[in-house]
């Protein structure tokens, strides 16, 4: 497990900009942040680029900096699909 | 992983085992350590208290769900008969109680679990378990047994060192760290069930260490879950109230900004007295993306695990029953972890 990795999905998950653009170019966006990623952890950012696209807190207000971000602890409902 | 797919085995002679097949094997597995724990001192009291955690373990199988099928089905799903791998499954199940036991004194649960438990005697219950596990390995063929002796004790001694790294981090929290335990507790473990199952079957080193990566895979997703669900409990039960570190903590302190860090440290040292502390914290770590960040994690080892099974939808008959029970254990486990949020 690489710590870059849950740094990405964190920014990821709080900042719908920095979501949006790997969503649109991931290879892009990775080496313009001199990140480099195994082939292993990037299908598991495309499945967690995925599953951010379909959640409720992706409906949220957007925010321009990367921070704790509501909508994440919108209930059980959507829990399911992350187990 | 560059671990390639299982290889169909031959068929055993008799109809394979399967999970929903494998009640009465389970029962002699659990007869088996009962002769090994009580058979030098069979009128001691401790003989009494021995037999009374195995039936609970036994019962918690039972109930639960069968991890002591693992060895059996790997045994099977290398070429082996199943039965070939009671003792290796036995041994298994000997060291999952005896560590768990040590485990509960360890992290101070013996006296919240039960006022009247006393963590002396359960660490001598613990003894007695332990050293069944090395009995269990001399009821099998001379070779195998000592094939699978030096990786019983190594795996001991590598949870051993995963503990001893847990118990030693209070202040030093980091995801990379609370990796290698989990790994080193739970990954190394599940890896000892698979492989020394499929050594009952098998001298092919490479088949063996299929075995022991699907193992090893299996063990860390099983604990990636149960981070979840220890997170999660309500009641004065979970991770955040009895202040253990779990994945989800250690990620949310390894992505927050400082200020949030800080916060959520203050939260997590007022929670094991604060109900309200424990919810705001579980609150800010979804808000910087656990749940994301599980779901990758669990999508990681799902795959992997897949991986080991091959592309072929098609499974030979020997290998569809460790799949099978695999599949089950996921859904188990998910469903547990869904029913505690």
């Amino acid at each position: 497990m690489n710590t870059e990795l849950a740094h990405i999905i964190h920014r990821a998950a709080t900042s719908p900009q920095f979501h949006a653009r790997l969503v649109n170019d991931y290879t892009a966006m990775l080496a313009e942040h001199k990140l480099q990623l195994s082939q292993e952890d990037t299908q598991v950012l495309k499945d967690v680029l995925a599953y951010i696209s379909g959640h409720p807190a992706a409906d949220q207000p957007t925010h321009t900096h990367t921070s704790a971000r509501p909508g994440w602890d919108g209930g059980p409902s959507f829990t399911a699909a992350a187990i | 992983m560059g671990v390639s797919a299982i290889a169909p085995a031959a068929a055993p002679p008799s109809a394979p085992l399967t999970i929903h097949s494998a009640g009465d094997v389970l029962s002699e597995m659990y007869c088996l350590l009962d002769t090994l724990l009580t058979a030098a001192t069979p009128e001691e009291p401790y003989s009494l208290a021995l037999r009374r955690v195995l039936q609970a373990a036994h019962a918690s199988e039972a109930h639960g769900f069968p991890l002591a099928l693992l060895p059996l089905l790997t045994c099977q799903a290398a070429g082996g008969d199943p039965l070939a791998a009671l003792p290796a499954a036995a041994a298994w199940r000997a060291l999952h109680i005896g560590l768990k036991l040590l485990d509960d004194v360890e992290d101070g649960d013996v006296a919240r679990l039960n006022d009247d438990a006393n963590p002396a005697q359960v660490i001598n219950l613990s003894t007695g378990f332990l050293t069944a596990a090395q009995l269990a390995l001399t009821r099998l063929p001379a070779a195998t047994c000592t094939a699978l002796q030096p990786d019983l004790l190594h795996t001991v001694l590598r949870m051993a060192a995963g503990q001893h790294r847990d118990l030693c981090r209070a202040d030093q929290i980091s995801l990379s760290n609370h990796w290698a335990v989990i790994e080193a507790k739970s990954g190394v473990f599940f890896a000892l069930a698979a492989s020394s199952g499929a050594t009952c079957a098998t001298l092919d080193v490479n088949e063996i260490a299929r075995f022991q990566a699907l193992g090893h895979h299996l063990g860390v997703l099983i604990q990636i879950l149960d981070d979840w669900v220890d997170t999660h409990q309500t009641g004065g039960l979970s991770d955040l109230a009895t202040g253990q570190p779990s994945l989800l903590v250690c990620y949310a302190l390894t992505v927050a900004s400082p200020s949030e860090r800080e916060r959520l440290q203050a939260l997590l040292s007022c929670a094991p007295l604060d109900v309200e502390a424990e919810r705001t914290a579980r609150r800010l770590m979804a808000q910087l993306g656990c749940e994301a960040y599980i779901h990758g994690e669990l999508t990681r080892y799902r795959r992997r695990i897949l991986s080991i099974f091959g592309d072929n939808p098609a499974l030979s008959p020997t290998v569809q029953p460790l799949y099978d029970w695999f599949l089950a254990l996921d859904s188990t486990l998910s469903s547990r972890a869904m029913a505690v949020v």
